[in-house]
C-alpha cells in the first residue's frame, strides 16, 4: 500500500553542525559536561608544566591519548602497563614516540616519587588495585578518571555531542 | 505513544519508531544523512532532524548491543534534550526480533536463524519464536583467537568472509571516524565491510579449491548436539591470518578463493540448519544479521533444507536490530504489535511532497544544469517507454527504503533485454566490479513464467534460478549461474512501481526491469530531492521521474 507523503511529521533534514547548537540539552548533560570540562582544565594546569607518567595503555589509555594528549599537545614522559612494550596497543602510542614500559622497569623507579601519574584506565576495580600499588612504591600525585569523563571524551572524540 | 529502538552507533547506526496511535513506522539510517555507506557515526544526525514532539512522546528508547555504558547512552540523549526511559537489549534478539515480528509467520512456531560479524559476543543465534515468546536454542560464541584481542582476530564466520573479502581488495572508502582506536590491520579489513556482495558475485566465476575448503571445514565444525559450530582454533589461528589467507588467494586465484568461502558458509549453514529441521521438525525459518545478505547462500538453504516457508528481513544488517529493539518492548508493554506484518515493504523513511520538489527545483544551484517538466500522474507510462527505449532512469517517490535494497522508490531502472546494460549502468552511475550483476524487479504475475522453484519475495533478499530459455532474453537481469535476486512487485506493494512494470510489459512481453539503487558510486542511496538531483547531475542517467516531475540534462 503506498505510504502517505508525510514525511515532516517525522523527520526534516538538517545541516548537523547548526542544527544540533540549536538545540537545548537536558541540565543533566551540563552537569556532565561541566566535569569533563573541569578535570581537563585540571590536568592541563599541573601538566603543562610538570612531567607526568601514564598508567594504562589499554581502552581507557587510548582515550585519554586522544581525548586529552593530543587536544592539548601535552603528552606523558612514559606510559606504564603490565603488557610493556608488546602491548597491542603500542602502535598508537609509537606514532608520537611514546614507548610503553612495565611497572617493574628500573627506568620508572627512578623517578621522583612527586611525578604526577594520571591511572588512565576505565575499570573502576582496577583503578583502586593500581591506586594502592603506586601508593605503596610511594607515588604521591596521583589522578584517577572517572568512567563518565571516559564516555564523556568518547562522545566527544565521535562527534556525537 | 511511541516506541524508539536504535542501533546507537558503529557501522549502519539506525534509528526506528513505533507509532501505536497511527500504526506507522518511521525509519532511517545515518549513512542516509551523511552519505557515508555504512556510517559508524552515532545517530546524533537524526536526532537533530526528528519531530521534537516524537520524543516527548516517547515512552521508551531501546539501544543494542549492551555492552554500550548506560551513562555514556543516558548522556547522549541528554545532550539533545531527550529524557525517555532509556532500555537495552542484546543485540542478536533484536535481529531475531526484527526477522519473526516483520515475518508472515507471526502467531505461529517459527525458528528464527541470526548470522553476522559480531554483536555482544556472538556472531549468531538460534531461536524459537511463536507470537509473543522466544526461546534462544542456541548461540555461537565469537572468541578471541589469542589474548592480545585484536579485533577481527575472532572465531566469528561473519568476520572470515569479510577477510576473505579484504583479501580479495574488494574495499571501499569508510568515514575517518571509523579509524579511530583501529590499527592499520583492522582499518584494512574494516574497508571490506559492505563489500562481501562483491565475494559471493566473483564466487559464481569460480570453483570451490579442495583443500582450503577442507581446511574451512576443519575450522568450523557442526555441534550436533548443541546445534552451534565448534571451534578448532589451531585451525582458526591460521584461518583468521590475512598473509595465510593472502597465500592462498595467490595459490588458487581470486575466483576460486572466492568460491571457496562462498560454497562452504553454504554448506555450513545449511548442515547446520538441516540438523535444526530434524530436530524441531518447523517449516519456517525467519533470517536477519548482516551474512544473512547473502543471497546464493539463502537460495541454497531454499534449495537443500526442508524449511519451505523463509522470510528474510529486508534490513537485515545492523540497522534492522532498531526494529528489533522496539518491537521487543512493545510486547513487554503489552502492546498489539499484529499491525506489523502488514508493513510488508520497508518504505518507512522520509518522503516529498510535490511542492517540496518544486521548490527544490527552482533553486538557482539547478538552473543551469537541468530542465524539468511537471507531468503528472501518468509518469510511470514515459518511464516505462524511456526504459523500452533503452534509457537508464531514475525513479524517485514515496518514502525512502529502510534497509540496503532500493524497492522502487529510489531507484535506478533500465531494460533488462538489452545485454550492454549492466556496462551501461557501469558507465553511467556504478562503476561496479565487471563481475557484479545487477537484478531485476519483476511482476508477481511473472515469477512463475519466469523462474524455477521460487517463492513471493519482495525485498531482494534471496536469488533464484531463471528459467533457461529466458537467460539469452533478458541478459542483464541474471548472473553468470543464471541466478537473479528478484524483487516480486504486486499492485499493492507500490502501485506506480506496479504500473511501470506493467506498461513496460504491454510493450516488450517481459514484466521485468533492471533495478538498482539510485546513488552514484561510493556515495548511499539518496534521501532527499537535493541528493536526487546532485547524483542525477553527478552521472549520465537519462531522466529523473520525481514526484511527476520529469528531469533532464540541459
Amino acid at each position: 500500500m503506498k505510504e502517505k507523503n508525510n514525511s515532516k511529521k517525522w523527520f526534516e533534514k538538517k545541516d548537523f553542525s547548526k542544527a544540533k547548537n540549536e538545540i537545548e540539552p537536558l541540565p543533566e548533560f551540563y552537569k556532565y559536561k561541566e566535569k569533563a570540562e573541569t578535570l581537563e582544565k585540571k590536568f592541563v594546569n599541573i601538566f603543562k608544566n610538570n612531567s607526568f607518567i601514564m598508567y594504562g595503555a589499554g581502552g581507557g589509555g587510548l582515550f585519554f591519548l586522544k581525548a586529552f594528549c593530543e587536544k592539548y599537545n601535552l603528552y606523558p614522559k612514559v606510559i606504564l602497563d603490565k603488557e610493556g612494550e608488546k602491548h597491542p596497543n603500542k602502535d598508537f602510542f609509537e606514532v608520537h614516540n611514546l614507548k610503553i614500559s612495565k611497572p617493574e622497569n628500573e627506568t620508572f623507579k627512578r623517578f621522583p616519587q612527586n611525578i604526577p601519574i594520571v591511572i588512565s584506565i576505565a575499570k573502576k576495580e582496577l583503578q583502586e588495585e593500581i591506586k594502592n600499588n603506586l601508593q605503596l612504591l610511594g607515588f604521591k600525585n596521583l589522578y584517577l578518571i572517572s568512567e563518565d569523563i571516559f564516555d564523556y571524551w568518547y562522545l566527544k572524540l565521535w562527534d556525537a555531542i | 505513544m511511541y516506541i524508539i529502538g536504535t542501533k546507537l552507533f558503529h557501522h549502519d547506526s539506525a534509528i526506528f519508531i513505533l507509532d501505536f496511535q497511527n500504526k506507522e513506522i518511521f525509519a532511517l539510517s545515518t549513512e542516509r544523512i551523511t552519505r557515508v555507506k555504512h556510517d559508524p557515526s552515532f545517530i546524533a544526525p537524526i536526532l537533530t532532524g526528528i519531530n521534537k514532539d516524537i520524543f516527548k512522546k516517547a515512552k521508551y528508547i531501546v539501544y543494542n548491543p549492551l555492552w554500550e555504558r548506560d551513562s555514556l547512552v543516558k548522556n547522549f540523549f541528554y545532550r539533545y534534550g531527550i529524557n525517555a526511559k532509556i532500555e537495552k537489549k542484546e543485540h542478536h534478539l533484536c535481529h531475531a526480533a526484527s526477522a519473526y515480528y516483520f515475518s508472515p509467520f507471526y502467531g505461529k512456531p517459527t525458528i528464527v536463524f541470526t548470522l553476522d560479524g559480531k554483536g555482544d559476543g556472538k556472531y549468531g543465534t538460534l531461536f524459537l519464536f511463536n507470537k509473543n515468546n522466544y526461546e534462544k536454542i542456541s548461540f555461537f560464541k565469537n572468541q578471541y583467537l589469542d589474548n592480545k584481542k585484536i579485533e577481527f582476530y575472532e572465531t566469528s564466520i561473519g568476520i572470515l568472509y569479510l577477510k576473505f573479502t579484504s583479501v580479495l581488495g574488494l574495499k571501499s572508502k569508510i568515514n575517518e571516524k571509523a579509524k579511530l582506536f583501529k590499527r592499520e590491520s583492522e582499518i584494512d579489513i574494516l574497508k571490506a565491510l559492505g563489500n562481501e556482495g562483491k565475494t559471493e558475485a566473483l564466487a559464481a566465476y569460480g570453483e570451490p579449491d579442495e583443500k582450503l575448503y577442507s581446511l574451512l571445514k576443519d575450522g568450523y565444525s557442526v555441534d550436533k548436539e548443541n546445534l552451534c559450530w565448534n571451534h578448532n582454533f589451531e585451525v582458526l589461528r591460521k584461518l583468521h591470518n590475512i598473509d595465510f589467507l593472502k597465500k592462498w588467494k595467490e595459490k588458487v586465484g581470486d575466483k576460486n578463493f572466492a568460491a571457496t568461502i562462498q560454497r562452504w558458509l553454504e554448506d555450513t549453514v545449511v548442515e547446520l540448519l538441516n540438523i535444526v529441521y530434524e530436530k524441531y521438525k518447523i517449516p519456517r525459518l525467519a533470517m536477519a544479521g548482516g551474512v544473512v545478505a547473502n543471497v546464493i547462500m539463502n537460495l541454497n538453504i531454499f534449495e537443500r533444507t526442508p524449511f519451505k516457508e523463509i522470510y528474510i528481513f529486508p534490513a537485515m544488517g545492523d540497522d534492522g536490530t532498531a526494529a528489533g529493539a522496539a518491537v521487543l518492548k512493545a510486547i513487554e508493554l503489552g502492546y498489539d504489535i499484529s499491525w506489523l506484518k502488514e508493513k510488508e515493504m520497508p518504505y518507512w523513511g522520509p518522503s516529498y511532497t510535490k511542492e517540496e520538489v518544486a521548490k527544490e527545483l527552482e533553486k538557482e544551484r539547478w538552473k543551469d544544469k537541468i530542465k524539468y517538466t511537471y507531468i503528472g500522474e501518468n509518469w510511470q507510462e514515459m518511464a516505462a517507454e524511456m526504459i523500452a527505449d533503452g534509457k537508464i532512469i531514475a525513479v524517485f517517490q514515496g518514502r525512502m527504503e529502510f534497509g540496503p535494497r532500493a524497492l522502487g522508490n529510489r531507484s535506478v531502472l533500465a531494460d533488462p533485454r538489452d545485454p550492454y546494460t549492466r556496462e551501461k549502468l557501469n558507465k553511467t552511475i556504478k562503476r561496479r566490479p565487471w563481475f557484479q550483476p545487477f537484478c531485476p524487479s519483476v511482476l508477481e504475475e511473472e515469477r512463475e513464467r519466469l523462474f524455477e522453484k521460487s517463492y513471493k519475495n519482495k525485498h531482494m533478499t534471496i536469488a533464484f534460478r531463471m528459467k533457461k530459455e529466458f537467460w539469452d532474453k533478458l541478459p542483464s537481469a541474471i548472473h553468470i549461474d543464471g541466478t537473479a535476486r528478484p524483487q516480486f512487485v504486486e499492485e499493492k506493494d507500490n502501485p506506480n512501481f506496479y504500473r511501470i512494470l506493467k506498461k513496460f510489459k504491454e510493450r516488450t512481453g517481459y514484466g521485468i526491469v533492471v533495478n538498482t539503487s539510485f546513488n552514484l558510486h561510493g556515495r548511499t542511496i539518496v534521501m532527499t530531492p537535493e541528493d536526487a538531483l546532485k547524483d542525477f547531475i553527478d552521472c549520465n542517467i537519462d531522466a529523473l521521474f520525481i514526484e511527476g516531475y520529469l528531469i533532464e540534462r540541459k
